[in-house]
């Protein structure tokens, strides 16, 4: 009440989804730190263990990160060709990584000592995992073979060469020291039992496996190959749970996240999509620059860091938001600032006064409403075509125009323009006139402008030759809308004969209809 | 069924205008006066809120303070009686009445009071269109004609007086006319004929100072008018005619107002300053201002008081139903149907140009308004037809979750605007916008129907229009969106009128004169319905509801078609000329109003019909709806017991039929406040305690069926009492430890039975007295059905099969499950 209601441009303006809760969740993490390696970026671990760092395993080191100061922490540098998934133990005191040497190796974080190396494989090393009762070592070789090796003796406990390709993905049962899962090329992904030295599951993916993992409590698989991620039931005999297709380029890792209650896939189509375990659904995105290789995720959510094929590493941190962490800082606008000095500087009045007066808050408005509400339309107009040549919001003149034939100040607004406004007008015009929305207020306007200056066009001649060419532009859109009606046509006909033996005749037996009036009277 | 027919009376619930008249402070400038429907209604000024209402015998049409005695409150009736109130008790003190013996063409429209018990009463001769002021003498019941003025309106007269004079101001198109009431001496001013008539006139009650308004806007202030040489100072800044004036108590400023929405205060310092509060949405009819001058009250068109402060703020605003005033000339305004919304338990009909209101029935008051279009209003300009962008159409969905509007804007000489909105409840801001789609027909939309929700929350809504299609509008999942789901259309026939049936599997749209019937699910045409003889275009749609749910009720100009839509048949015709068509969504009563005013309630499964009157003559039918009750309203007129039907009028007023038996009491049941007996509900009563210390009741103990549970330390029952359900683990988990407690249990109750009745420990009695007595009652309940159980021995098979049940293992209920879950999965 008493206000002035600003022009709605939102009318013109394309709507935006709305924000998820998920989405608000996953823009809570610091800008991303780049950091930038030699080659492509096989594995990326974090620690488990505050202050969470992380291990980058790329060309013939792995280096380990402090996610705060984005510094390198250590540096394990003693491979002689290309390291493969350094990963850390639970406790992340050792770490062990795979490698073209076909060796395991295990280092000591603390001191980069290399502790042991396990040798068996005959060929390259790409994944290898510490079993949850931390002496035993679980190894995937490009031999077609997975090892699982005792880490006090360097020993192979147990190998298994039931694939057919290479294994370039595997996972260590979380609840159970004795289960150990295999990802292959040959489509297949396997489960063993070291207990029985058998094959437990064999399931068929149905591409190359890219990576494997299992949920938080060890009951289902998940495994990545081509486009597809595709959930077992590890329990119930690997049955078959879920198959989403998330990516539409081959997805190369996955990692559980936030407590096991969403699954992060990334793929080369550069993304990074979250998936709710809960629904299997889609729930966020975040885009990269490349195509993405790994992804470490503390299971909180606390560091996220992205690999990428050009050696690119992106890590970005969770924002506290119980006051731990770093407080965001509050950032004011002049004006804001301005008022809350003034609030500062404001004092108590020392007495209760019968009636006390507050300072009226102005309504902040743009010129074009300011000149709108004192009636200035042209005034207005020029402002709004100022704003359209500098910041292109087609919509804003739009809106305005209509305001102003609502208004009936259209006539106002365009009289007294010299030449070079109105071709500026006209230009404008032919340009938005076939968009769809804005068409119906600009032809109105162009009415109004051609009975206005009709007479006197003949004398300006860059109005004459805008004015050309908008009508260049409507015969255009002419010729497109009776070509579009006849494909309309077309279709229509197709469609009514695919139709026209689904149609029952209808009857209707009038003959029955007993034809009565209510007595007028009662 | 057998008619009975039952008396019933037609009951205004809501509208009239309360800014007919000028309202009127009181003494103190705490609340003010207003004449509303049948008595003057007084509000607080703090609050806002409606405190009293004074009765009276006839219609009041002027209120005015008693020069003399501060307290005392005038009435004056068309009837020509002076009634007198107390302002501080609001107590009726007398009624007197004058002596005027007017034939009847002759109608009392105003008094003025001078301070000398002199009063001059204003009648209007209607046939001669002129108002004749007659002088009357309280005291002596003396009277004198005055002057007779040809024009009429409200504010055409004033009084006011000077140091020793009194004087009446009359205004008669471009001449203002004072004659003083002592002397009768007359005086007459004229001003330029090319500057309009005059509209109003306002003296100040103390100095000699007149207002005069004209036409074109401008005003003019007179001095010492009771000469030939009157001194005129000029002040315009209005572009169109102003409605009234009032000058402050000591003749500093003054306010006016007009067609331009805006409130003026001019200040008298011959500085020419002016304040303004622009944009308030309705042209302003009249004002008056407070004795302590502090606060001015603007009548406005849209029948809202404003009670401005002097530093031209807004600080209260007293809100009859908004009604949607007639700003262009010539042109009616449009009155959008009435929808219901069961959450806020309002009526839905537009309000002031460009807003929906929502108007509380059980409290007969207004609630909130929405704005709907959010441009500003536009006033009307000299020379210029202005039309404003206005509502339409509303829809509100059966759970009150959406609300759909349809706005247009069509001056006939730009393109027509139309926008579909789309609106969700929202704690904070009420309505909130969601979806606003520009022009989805192409043209008008005709009609727009929600599916009504059923459970599984499926939102869609068809809208019809004039591009011979009807769209089904659908909501996404994710987001609050809504989009177009399915595009229908019957050769090149326009479709109006657009009906869900109740069970929402089938929705029936009328093309012109055809009927269609579609399928939901399947967005296919299920029937066509045509009468060969049929021409006219159907106006109304409505599937019958319970018993008549296979008959399809389609309304023309001047007959009813009711369908059986399985033989697919027409049933009957009923020749009515039907201006609205409700169904009652309770049983199948539907309710035609015809255009002669008459109010025909029929079932479609039944040949006579229910109840037919002629109520509403007279008045035009613009929308008709049933308010479901609560409860079975048994006083109710026999076919209103399950639903209130409510009628509104083309100018906004919204009526129901009552019996002679719920006339005499409200509607809806005041609230009462619980009166003690023998104490008076005074402030300070409510602050005595209802219950003293010593009347506090004695801690009961325990029930019975806690005391069981008690006395079994830790056990599986215990938890499963105690637990809220939610929070307890699946079932299967729990049938082994229940089992096996249950049998050790028994066991233990063979062996000691007086267990069960151990003396509750006293930490225990405090927590069970803290249970209010719903739950006692409730827990008294299962402690029989459970007693019931406890006590029961069991025979040895029983027990024998029980141990064996619980030696069983339960593993195959989770595999079970797993499997179930299993196979949903693939599927």
């Amino acid at each position: 009440m008493g206000t002035f209601k600003p022009l709605n441009t939102k009318v013109f303006t394309k709507t935006e989804p709305e924000l998820s809760d998920e989405a608000i969740y996953w823009k809570k993490f610091t800008a991303p730190a780049i950091l930038k390696d030699f080659g492509p970026i096989d594995y990326i671990d974090v620690n488990p263990n505050d202050p969470y760092h992380f291990a980058v395993t790329c060309s013939v080191r792995v280096q380990i990160f402090n996610p705060v100061t984005k510094a390198v922490y250590k540096s394990l540098t003693r491979f002689k060709e290309t390291a493969y998934g350094g990963k850390f133990r639970h406790d992340g005191k050792l770490i062990c990584a795979g490698g073209d040497e076909a060796e395991v190796k295990l280092f000591d974080v603390g001191s980069k000592n290399l502790l042991r190396i396990f040798k068996g494989h005959e060929g390259p090393v790409h994944r290898c995992f510490f079993c949850i009762n931390n002496s035993q070592l679980f190894s995937c070789s490009d031999d077609k073979s997975a090892a699982v090796w005792d880490i006090a003796s360097e020993k192979i406990v147990a190998q298994y060469r039931d694939h057919t390709d290479y294994v370039r993905a595997g996972a260590v049962s979380p609840v159970s020291a004795d289960i150990v899962v295999s990802g292959s090329y040959d489509k297949k992904v396997m489960m063993f039992d070291t207990r029985t030295n058998e094959v437990a599951l064999t399931l068929d993916h149905g591409a190359p496996v890219e990576s494997v993992i299992f949920n938080k409590t060890g009951s289902i698989i998940i495994s990545a190959g081509g486009t597809d991620i595709c959930f077992w039931d590890a329990l119930a005999g690997g049955k078959l749970l879920s198959r989403i297709t998330p990516h539409h380029k081959t997805i190369t890792c996955l990692a559980m996240a936030s407590d096991g209650l969403r699954l992060l896939s990334g793929g080369l189509d550069k993304r990074v999509r979250v998936t709710d375990m809960t629904d299997l659904q889609p729930a966020h995105v975040l885009n990269y620059s490349s195509p993405i290789l790994s992804i470490g995720i503390e299971s909180n959510d606390k560091v996220l860091a992205v690999g990428m094929v050009d050696g690119l590493v992106s890590v970005s941190r969770k924002i506290e938001e119980d006051g731990k962490g770093k407080t965001p800082r509050i950032r004011y606008t002049l004006r804001e600032w301005r008022k809350r000095e003034q609030k500062l500087r404001e004092f108590e009045p020392l007495q209760e006064a019968d009636t006390t007066f507050t300072e009226k808050e102005r309504q902040m408005m743009s010129n074009i409403d300011r000149y709108l509400r004192s009636y200035r339309y042209s005034k207005a107009l020029d402002v709004a075509m100022a704003m359209y040549n500098t910041k292109r919001k087609a919509e804003s003149v739009v809106t305005l125009v209509q305001e102003l034939i609502r208004r009936k100040g259209l006539a106002t607004a365009l009289a007294g323009k010299d030449d070079h406004e109105i071709a500026k007008i006209l230009k404008f015009f032919s340009k938005h006139i076939g968009n769809f929305e804005y068409m119906p207020t600009l032809i109105d306007a162009t009415n109004t402008l051609i009975d206005i200056y009709g007479e006197e066009i003949n004398d300006m001649p860059m109005a004459l030759d805008a004015c050309n060419n908008l009508l260049s532009t409507i015969h255009d859109e002419e010729q497109l809308t009776v070509k579009l009606l006849e494909l309309q046509g077309a279709m229509e006909m197709l469609k009514i004969a695919s139709d026209s033996h689904k149609l029952a005749p209808t009857s209707n037996d009038d003959s029955s209809v007993i034809t009565e009036e209510f007595p007028s009277t009662l | 069924m057998i008619t009975t027919q039952e008396e019933f009376k037609l009951k205004r619930v809501a509208g009239g205008s309360i800014t007919e008249h000028r309202p009127l402070f009181s003494s103190d400038s705490l609340y003010i006066y207003i004449i509303w429907d049948d008595g003057v209604r007084q509000y607080s000024l703090k609050t806002g809120k409606f405190v009293q209402k004074l009765e009276t015998p006839n219609e009041v049409v002027e209120l005015l303070s008693d020069p003399e005695d501060k307290n005392l409150l005038h009435g004056f009736t068309s009837a020509g009686e002076l009634l007198t109130w107390k302002q501080d008790t609001g107590f009726f003190e007398n009624k007197k009445t004058l002596a005027l013996k007017l034939s009847s063409e002759k109608k009392i429209v105003g008094l003025h009071l001078s301070s000398h018990k002199n009063a001059v009463v204003v009648v209007e001769d209607t046939e001669k269109q002129i108002q004749k002021f007659i002088k009357y003498n309280l005291k002596t019941n003396e009277k004198e004609n005055l002057t007779v003025i040809g024009q009429v309106g409200k504010f055409s007269s004033s009084v006011g007086s000077s140091d020793k004079d009194e004087y009446l101001a009359t205004i008669h198109i471009y001449n203002l006319r004072v004659v003083n009431l002592n002397s009768s001496e007359k005086f007459k001013h004229s001003v330029n004929h090319e500057w309009g008539s005059f509209t109003c006139v306002r003296s100040h009650p103390k100095q000699n100072l007149i207002a005069t308004c004209d036409q074109s806007g401008r005003i003019l202030i007179w001095r010492d008018v009771m000469s030939f040489q009157a001194i005129k100072t000029l002040h315009h800044w209005h572009k169109l005619p102003v409605s009234d004036v009032v000058f402050t108590g000591q003749a500093s400023s003054f306010y006016s107002g007009g067609f331009e929405t805006v409130i003026v205060k001019w200040w008298l310092d011959g500085s020419q300053s002016r304040d303004f509060i622009s944009n308030t949405g309705a042209s302003i009819k009249n004002m008056a201002i407070s004795p302590d001058n502090k606060y001015v009250a603007v009548g406005m068109a849209d029948n809202a008081i404003h009670i401005v402060n002097s530093q031209m703020d807004i600080e209260q605003t007293i809100q009859h139903v908004s009604t949607h005033f007639e700003d262009r000339p010539g042109v009616k305004p449009i009155v959008s149907r009435m929808s219901f919304d069961p959450r806020t338990k309002a009526l839905v009909v537009n309000g002031r140009s460009g807003h929906v209101q929502f108007y509380s029935v059980e409290n007969q008051s207004y609630m909130f308004l929405v704005d709907v279009v959010g441009e500003n209003y536009l006033n009307q300009q000299r020379g210029l037809d202005m039309v404003n962008t206005e509502v339409v159409l509303t829809a509100m969905s059966s759970d009150g979750n959406w609300f759909a509007t349809v706005e247009e804007r069509d001056d006939g000489l730009s393109h027509l605007e139309c926008r579909l909105k789309f609106w969700s409840w929202d704690w904070q801001h009420k309505f909130k916008l969601r979806t606003s789609i520009e022009n989805p027909h192409q043209g008008r939309v005709n009609d727009i129907a929600f599916q009504p929700v059923l459970g599984d929350r499926v939102n869609r809504l068809i809208s019809t229009g004039m591009n011979a299609k009807f769209i089904t509008w659908c909501k996404s999942e994710e987001d609050s969106l809504w989009t177009l789901e399915f595009v229908g259309k019957l050769d090149n026939l326009i479709p109006r009128p657009v009906e869900f049936s109740s069970d929402t599997s089938l929705f029936a749209v009328g093309f012109e004169s055809t009927l269609s019937v579609w399928e939901t699910s399947a967005m296919e045409m299920k029937s066509c319905l045509t009468r060969p003889d049929a021409s006219e275009q159907i106006n109304f749609v409505k599937f019958g509801n319970d018993a008549s749910s296979r008959y399809l009720v389609a309304a023309s100009n001047s007959k009813i078609v009711i369908w059986d839509l399985i033989p697919l048949q027409v049933v009957k015709i009923i020749g009515l000329k039907v201006v609205w068509l409700a169904a009652n969504p309770m049983n199948d009563h539907m309710a035609a109003f015809t255009e002669g005013g008459e109010l025909v309630v029929f079932s479609p499964s039944e040949k006579a019909p229910i109840c037919r009157r002629s109520i509403l003559s007279g008045k035009k039918v613009s929308s008709a709806l049933y308010w479901p009750h609560d409860e079975v309203q048994s006083n109710a007129v026999e076919w209103q017991r399950l639903a209130q039907l409510y009628v509104m009028t083309d100018n906004q007023e919204i009526f129901t039929f009552v019996t002679k038996n719920e006339e005499n009491r409200d509607l809806f049941n005041p609230v009462e406040f619980p009166n003690n007996e023998g104490k008076t509900a005074t402030p300070l009563a409510a602050f005595v305690a209802k219950q003293t210390l010593s009347q506090v009741k004695k801690l009961e103990p325990l029930p019975m069926w806690k005391q069981q549970v008690n006395s079994y330390q830790g056990s599986c029952l215990k938890m499963m009492c105690e637990t809220p359900s939610h929070m307890l683990p699946p079932m299967q988990m729990l049938v082994g430890d229940l089992v096996n407690e249950y049998l050790t249990a028994q066991s233990s109750s063979n062996e000691k039975p007086q267990e069960f009745f151990k003396a509750p420990e006293p930490m225990e009695v405090i927590e069970g007295s803290s249970t209010d007595s719903e739950s006692e009652e409730e827990g008294s309940k299962v402690r029989q059905k459970r007693r019931k159980v406890k006590t029961k021995k069991l025979r040895p098979v029983e027990e024998s099969t029980l141990q064996s049940v619980a030696k069983l293992k339960f593993d195959w209920v989770e595999m079970l499950f797993d499997a179930v879950e299993i196979t949903s999965d693939e599927e």
